[in-house]
């Protein structure tokens, strides 16, 4: 198999690189000269990698684009945007550059718009809402929330993403546990710049004097097609600034504290964390899901064991030293949540849900309560995402979403035991058959799951002398193979990965062809194809240079469910 | 596609950092204070190049992808914009402990091998960085003044030592210009009842050389200091600078391939020994000083100044290093020091910015961005200024000439900056 993989050398050639002047002077025009640059220097910065994305870096698919510009306006937006249009000439746009959408390309010939000077923050207290420009991260937000005893959620990514490009494309985090997790139904409104250029300001951002609709939300369906062709990834015009919910909060302030690693947000007595150990991976669950049926607790959720070793260890190597003795009974044996008590209205409320859950997870099902740090590094304002690339430089998430509980839970035990077995075991790092981490969101109405695989980055890097194509062939036949013949097979369908971790054309088949209406829409906004182009099809890039990752078994299943239906079909 | 090799010495060599190079994820933490630490929507950056450069490039991560491709041969070190990604930058090391929160990427390594890089190919360092250069040459201080009129600092009643366990190094900012931080330390000295003494013809620490990328240059004056300082027979040398005192004992060892420990002697600010003197009350502060004020973290005395360890080894499966390293994150920095001795001062009343410790902003002046971004310097200075203000502090108080200078530069009328020495000599009764 992994022979048969192409290597960059063979791929097509790669499309037009640079912008011609005459462009470029009407960008300079738009935007002045001190925000616009072709410097091939300032441009390779916007190379964009993360998250996965750097397997791509690696193999030189992505590259830089061919300007970057800084707009200081919706209005300049938009009008750089129809020069684009004129021009034929496509363009992306990002802001903080975590989310890593809108900066991994893979032409040479794209306009970078950078919304770092889109900083609006506008905080409504009274109303609990705010207006967000696309530069503000969720650290920034928090902060100015909880000094008014509100909160957002923090998403697992880590709290430096823009909330603008976060809400577009994922939208989660642990505090969702008591948030509808959708994130198209906590807008209040948006300013969308379309793939056109035409500037649609919705919900709060309308005009009170000429609309009668005025404050409507955009709602679901709008908001469908802002996030665009690949689902998941907003690549259908440029949200310039949205309008969100917030939350009411506990008053009582969070004091940063410590040095480095150690750094963290002392809780207040109204905050707090209970770690608890239960004996099985049934008991943890029967555990977890009695506290949401009880509509308790203001977050939980299981901790997989090396993530305790990540915590622990100072280093890399620490967390060798540490993960080295850890054996598969161990993690047989070790099934750990972790629950935020949360006093929203008192101390007493805080009180009794401790109590509740004592009941629940140490009585009812014989867990034991460990001593717990009351700090915070991970929930509020900080996320220590970033820490999960310590143990190996890199690491794919192959399935990230949210479903029932019953379809979550299946799928991760699914998922573990794929990553046992050749040839997956002898290229990913040894996970002991840990689960991964999932936690129930709304209350339990649905169930989030992360299933990380590791790898070393530098076996999947060609400029390394360690490079393996053995490790790239597994990473990719994993992804796009092993993973989505479970996923479809499970009826997964709310799946963050939908052309960011898996191709959609794999994938179409077995999801009701959905990605054919997603082009069918991108065509209508789109109709010069210059939004974020190609940005949404790379997996299926992917798959077209190495066809040879969809193995025989993934084909029969896919096939099996496009042809009789999930559930006619014999999986 | 260049092949890069897993053998690394923690040096000077770019092609030694193409790991941080090809697998920074781009994360950010490079750019925004530690998340626990962010306040709000202002105050947020670490990055003063990020933040005033507005590109990517400015940005520790940019200049990572940035690096690869120099590594790789895939961009041009004509393009003017490298050497102004290079240059308008602090070095001031808070990208380096964002990316060592969780990652270990040798960050601020890597930006130094950059303009290093820079130097050999011949497009840097700025003309500024090379003008200063040719002073330190010519009279061995940045300003180009006459060496014999380097002790002209030395208050009438201070008689330094001929022989001394403690030797004062003044450096050029404070033997020159901010005479009043090397007049209060030896008026620290002298209310210590501490015999001291300072080299007769004290040479420039050669900071501005290094920072600028000017290795060959700077190793020298280490090699020649490091010798002066043996044959003078202290067993310790007293900054009160905190980018000498890094200098001295993070950096010499660096260009020379050793540890800190391996200098012969040891390497003190004057606020470690102030502080230990308060608190074995050989240094009494009796004057009272009414005054709120805040401390602003000087980067070579905060995060810049854990001891240097030389590493080579090689980079194993995972990523991991062979022979085990010590890890520098910053948090052994002097940050408590100085705190104490601010808080033992009658009247004094000390707030504290949220960037702080080793989160502290930069005051913008390092680096050789004062001599080559001046513009640039005073927004980073001001935008500091401004964070003590929003504190209620009446003061802002350094541990450097450099910070005090650049804060002096760029504070309104009103606003108070002063070195921590100054303070200190305040408190002592005459």
């Amino acid at each position: 198999m992994s022979e048969e993989v192409k290597t960059v050398e063979e791929a097509p050639p790669p499309p037009p690189m640079g912008i011609d002047d005459e462009p470029f002077a009407e960008l300079e025009a738009i935007v002045g000269s001190e925000y616009i640059t072709k410097s091939p220097t300032i441009c390779q910065a916007y190379n964009g990698r993360g998250y996965g994305r750097e397997a791509f870096w690696y193999q030189g698919m992505t590259t830089r684009p061919s300007c970057v510009c800084l707009p200081a306006s919706t209005e300049e937006v938009a009008r750089i945007v129809k020069l684009c249009n004129r021009y034929d000439i496509p363009y992306t746009a990002g802001s903080t550059y975590w989310a890593v959408a809108a900066s991994c390309m893979f032409r040479g010939d794209i306009v970078m718009i950078d919304l770092k000077r889109l900083d609006t923050l506008e905080i409504d207290e009274k109303n609990m809402y705010v207006k967000v420009g696309p530069s503000i991260i969720y650290s920034q937000l928090q902060a100015e929330l909880m000094k008014r005893d509100l909160y957002i959620y923090m998403p697992g990514g880590g709290g430096q993403p823009s909330v603008v490009s976060n809400q577009m494309f994922q939208g989660q985090g642990i505090l969702n546990y008591r948030i509808c997790p959708w994130p198209e139904r906590r807008f209040n409104g948006a300013n969308w710049v379309n793939p056109e250029g035409e500037v649609i300001r919705c919900g709060i951002f309308m005009d009170r004097e000429d609309h009668a609709a005025y404050g409507q939300a955009p709602g679901p369906d709008l908001f469908g097609i802002f996030k665009g062709n690949t689902a998941w990834w907003g690549t259908m015009g440029t949200l310039t600034e949205i309008a969100t919910k917030v939350y009411p909060f506990q008053p009582e302030r969070m004091i940063p504290a410590g040095l480095g690693r150690d750094a963290a947000l002392d809780l207040p007595p109204r905050v707090q964390y209970q770690n608890y150990t239960l004996t099985t991976e049934e008991a943890l669950q029967g555990a977890m899901q009695e506290l949401y049926r009880e509509q308790i607790c203001g977050a939980l959720n299981r901790v997989p064991m090396f993530w305790r070793d990540i915590a622990k260890a100072g280093s890399r190597q620490e967390f060798w030293d540490l993960w080295s003795k850890v054996t598969e009974q161990d993690t047989a044996n070790t099934h750990i949540i972790r629950v935020l008590f949360i006093g929203y209205t008192s101390q007493k409320q805080l009180d009794f849900e401790m109590k509740v859950a004592e009941d629940i997870i140490v009585k009812k099902y014989g867990g034991t309560a460990r001593r717990t740090k009351q700090t915070d590094d991970g929930t509020f304002q900080y996320s220590i995402v970033t820490g999960m690339w310590k143990p190996t430089g890199f690491y794919a998430s192959s399935c990230v979403g949210f479903e029932s509980t019953r379809c979550t839970l299946t799928l991760n035990d699914q998922q573990v035991e794929a990553l046992n077995k050749e040839p997956y075991n002898s290229v990913f790092f040894e996970q002991h058959k840990e689960h991964p981490w999932y936690a129930p969101f709304n209350l339990g109405r649905v169930m989030y799951s992360e299933f990380m695989a590791y790898l070393d980055c530098e076996k999947i890097d060609p400029a390394n002398s360690k490079f393996d194509m053995n490790h790239v062939g597994g990473l990719l036949t994993f992804l796009h193979s092993e993973i989505p013949m479970r996923v479809i097979q499970n009826g997964y369908s709310n799946l963050f990965g939908n052309g960011h971790i898996n191709s959609k054309t794999e994938l179409g088949p077995a999801s009701h062809n959905y990605q054919e209406w997603v082009w069918k829409w991108k065509a209508e906004f789109d109709p010069k194809d210059v939004c974020r182009k190609g940005l949404g099809d790379h997996m299926d890039v992917v798959i077209q240079s190495a066809p040879q990752v969809l193995t025989e078994e993934y084909k029969a299943v896919r096939d099996n469910i496009a042809s009789r239906g999930w559930k006619d079909a014999e999986i | 596609m260049a092949q890069v090799s897993n053998k690394v010495t923690l040096g000077f060599n770019l092609d030694d950092y193409s790991y941080e190079a090809r697998h920074c994820v781009s994360c950010s933490g490079c750019r925004w204070v530690e998340l626990n630490y962010v306040q709000g929507k202002d105050f947020a950056y670490r990055c003063p190049s990020w933040e005033y450069g507005q590109y990517n490039a400015y940005g520790a991560s940019g200049k990572m992808a940035i690096i690869w491709d120099l590594i790789n041969g895939a961009l041009d070190y004509s393009d003017p914009a490298l050497l102004d990604a290079a240059y308008r930058c602090n070095l001031c090391g808070g990208c380096d402990i964002g990316c060592k929160r969780n990652l270990d990427l040798d960050i601020q390594m890597a930006l130094t091998a950059l303009r290093a890089r820079l130097v050999e190919k011949g497009v840097g360092p700025m003309p500024q960085h090379k003008a200063v250069a040719t002073q330190i040459e010519k009279s061995h201080n940045i300003y180009g003044i006459a060496q014999k009129k380097r002790l002209e600092w030395m208050p009438r009643d201070v008689s330094p030592a001929k022989n001394a366990d403690l030797l004062y190094f003044a450096g050029c900012r404070a033997s020159f210009v901010d005479t009043e931080i090397a007049q209060a330390t030896a008026k620290i000295f002298k209310a210590a009842n501490k015999s001291f003494m300072v080299l007769k013809e004290e040479p420039c620490c050669g900071n501005p050389l290094y920072t600028t990328g000017q290795m060959d240059k700077a190793r020298k004056v280490a090699q020649e200091n490091i010798k002066m300082i043996k044959e003078s027979g202290a067993k310790t040398v007293v900054f009160s600078c905190a980018e000498g005192y890094r200098m001295v004992k993070v950096d010499y060892p660096k260009l020379l391939g050793i540890n800190t420990a391996d200098l012969g002697f040891e390497v003190k600010h004057i606020t470690e020994l102030a502080d230990a003197w308060i608190k074995d009350g050989s240094l009494k502060l009796e004057n009272k000083v009414d005054m709120k004020v805040a401390y602003h973290d000087s980067c070579g005395l905060g995060r810049l100044s854990e001891p240097w360890f030389h590493w080579e080894g090689e980079l194993g499966d995972w990523g991991v290093w062979s022979p085990p390293r010590v890890m520098r994150r910053g948090v052994n920095g002097v940050y408590e020091q100085p705190r104490d001795i601010l808080k033992a001062i009658p009247g004094i009343e000390l707030v504290e910015m949220l960037r702080r410790k080793d989160q502290a902003y930069c005051c913008g002046g390092g680096g050789g961005a004062k001599e080559a971004y001046p513009d640039y310097s005073l927004l980073v200075a001001g935008e500091r200024l401004r964070e003590a203000s929003t504190i209620g502090a009446e003061a802002l108080v350094a541990a450097c000439p450099m910070c005090k200078e650049n804060f002096k530069d760029a504070a309104k009328e009103g606003t108070g900056v002063y070195d921590i020495t100054e303070i200190i000599a305040m408190a002592i009764k005459s």
